[in-house]
């Protein structure tokens, strides 16, 4: 009889034991959990309770129910932008592909075209939103050309970038066995270019998102930029926090796909998280 | 010290891709001129650039003081947003446990288009320049917080093993040891934020305000001024290249042992 708790205790102490190591393995999570839930449940209890009103700062659960009960039209706000993003994201990559490439291989192309490079990083391209509305009005047109716009130089330097790189024994390598294009597209320009492509692509997609984002804030009639605005412009706040939510949800979306892809791709280069 | 042997060269080389850029542009500008003079295109589409020229000198005041007041933003939001950056930074890579709950959180937060925030911060702030000074830090402190961690990281383990070896403070070899080894990233971070800089102002002039270049060119577009507005656009470009090119001349001081590259 006297034996009985000692066993019964002994399950429990492996139990603990276990749970500790399992702490000790996953302290990453366990540690960001400590702080994300915490600050959750401060925003879910504790605005009210400092006197923050639902009109500065909607608790959580506010912005979920404000999601579910305008869900029709935010997917389709979410669809138009979507939309949108994808077109301007694919023709940017594809004219900045071709560009980049005709840079790499033609010497007085790169002389001409390498300031309006350098200007276009450094200046914000987004100043241009206004003028493409006088031009274009706010159609599909200028919709798509923002994003193209925030796609397209990027990926220009980039590809320009992969080109030079090649390596010039390998050329010589593909010479001396002549050869022929398709073996040296193939087997040389291909793989090198490659993971510098899949980098533009990565940059592009963040930057596509804010160029149609910020082509339906000076345009307002469209999408989840009209949205925000709307929400801003009727102090519904919880609309534009469940705004940012989706606009959130497409740039992790896009961004992850184009991981994916990426580590289909180049599956030989092995960067293991490169910050963003 | 070394004028280097083939500096003549070298420089014979630039003067010539130099003028070769200056006639590619001259023939632009004329061809632009001349193309809009013979097809008889309206001022309110495409103005030649003598129109935009005489528009800007017309309207110089108004131009000026918007940017004025765009510059203003820039400058203090990004002032703003690079020590706070920077300090949130140093505190995630002295502190294990914010290392591994609030740098994954900002991370995560980093992928979020941070233009999405302009009109809740115009909600918070109002129409004012704190809603603009606000956007401007935001998109400043992420990309400073990123670089000045990594280059505080990727200090080579040995110099810092060298520092303590001396039994020196913790001070020192931050001061003297991982602070310059992550200079070339922070800086970086900090180019990338005069970059967003200026897209965060100009974003939140778009959103709501009564003043400042985005809000001059919204005005001037929607009642097809399309010169004055070209005019405007120059001079944001010509602000950014001289704002950008401050912070690259500073870079070039500061850290000058690698000239070399």
């Amino acid at each position: 009889v006297s034996e009985q708790p000692a066993t019964a205790t002994r399950p429990a102490t492996p139990l603990i034991e276990q749970t500790r190591r399992y702490i000790a393995d996953h302290r990453g999570v366990v540690d960001l959990l400590s702080l994300l839930v915490p600050l959750l449940l401060l925003w879910q209890f504790g605005t009210r309770a400092l006197g923050i009103s639902a009109i500065v700062l909607p608790t959580p659960l506010a912005i979920l129910e404000s999601v579910y009960a305008n869900q029709g039209v935010l997917f389709e706000a979410t669809l138009k932008t979507s939309q949108y993003v994808l077109l301007g994201f694919a023709t940017g990559s594809v004219f900045g592909l071709v560009v980049g490439a005709a840079i790499a291989y033609s010497e007085t192309l790169e002389e001409f075209l390498n300031p309006v490079l350098v200007v276009t990083f450094i200046t914000p391209k987004i100043v241009l939103a206004p003028l493409l509305v006088l031009w274009f009005t706010a159609g599909p047109l200028y919709y798509t050309l923002m994003p193209f716009l925030f796609t397209f130089f990027p990926m220009i330097e980039n590809t320009a970038q992969g080109v030079r790189g090649i390596d010039q024994q390998m050329k010589d390598l593909t010479r001396l066995f002549q050869a022929n294009r398709w073996v040296r597209f193939r087997h040389v320009t291909a793989p090198h270019i490659l993971p510098y492509v899949m980098a533009g692509l990565k940059i592009g997609t963040l930057q596509a998102i804010s160029g149609v984002i910020v082509a339906e804030f000076v345009a307002p009639e469209q999408g989840l930029g009209f949205m925000l605005i709307l929400g801003q412009q009727f102090a519904r706040t919880e609309l534009t926090f469940a705004a940012i939510f989706l606009v959130a949800v497409i740039g992790v979306g896009f961004y992850k796909a184009v991981e994916l892809t990426e580590r289909r791709v180049v599956f030989w280069e092995t960067k293991a998280g490169d910050g963003l | 010290v070394s004028a280097g042997i083939g500096a003549p060269e070298r420089l014979q080389r630039y003067a010539a891709a130099g003028f070769k850029r200056i006639a590619a542009f001259a023939l632009l500008f004329v061809g632009w001129e001349l193309g809009v003079r013979l097809s008889g295109i309206s001022q309110i589409v495409l103005p030649a650039p003598s129109d935009i020229w005489l528009s800007f000198v017309q309207s110089q005041e108004t131009i000026l003081a918007n940017t004025w007041i765009t510059l203003q933003e820039i400058v203090l939001g990004f002032l703003a947003g690079g020590l706070f950056g920077s300090l949130v930074a140093i505190g995630i890579f002295y502190v294990p446990y914010l290392r591994r709950s609030l740098y994954p959180l900002l991370v995560g937060l980093h992928t979020v288009p941070k233009i999405a925030f302009a009109p809740l911060i115009v909600l918070w702030f109002g129409s004012g320049i704190e809603s603009k000074l606000f956007l401007t830090l935001l998109l400043v402190f992420f990309p400073v917080l990123v670089n000045v961690f990594s280059g505080l990281k990727e200090t080579e383990e040995s110099k810092v093993m060298l520092a303590r070896s001396y039994d020196v403070s913790e001070w020192f070899t931050f001061w003297k040891v991982r602070l310059p080894s992550a200079l070339p990233l922070v800086f970086s971070g900090l180019k990338l934020g005069v970059v967003f800089a200026s897209i965060g102002a100009i974003v939140a002039e778009f959103v709501s305000a009564s003043e400042g270049v985005g809000a001059l060119l919204i005005n001037l577009t929607q009642y097809g001024r399309t010169a004055e507005a070209i005019a405007a656009v120059a001079v944001v470009v010509l602000m950014t290249l001289v704002l950008y090119g401050i912070v690259a001349y500073v870079e070039r001081r500061v850290l000058f042992w690698r000239l070399a590259t």
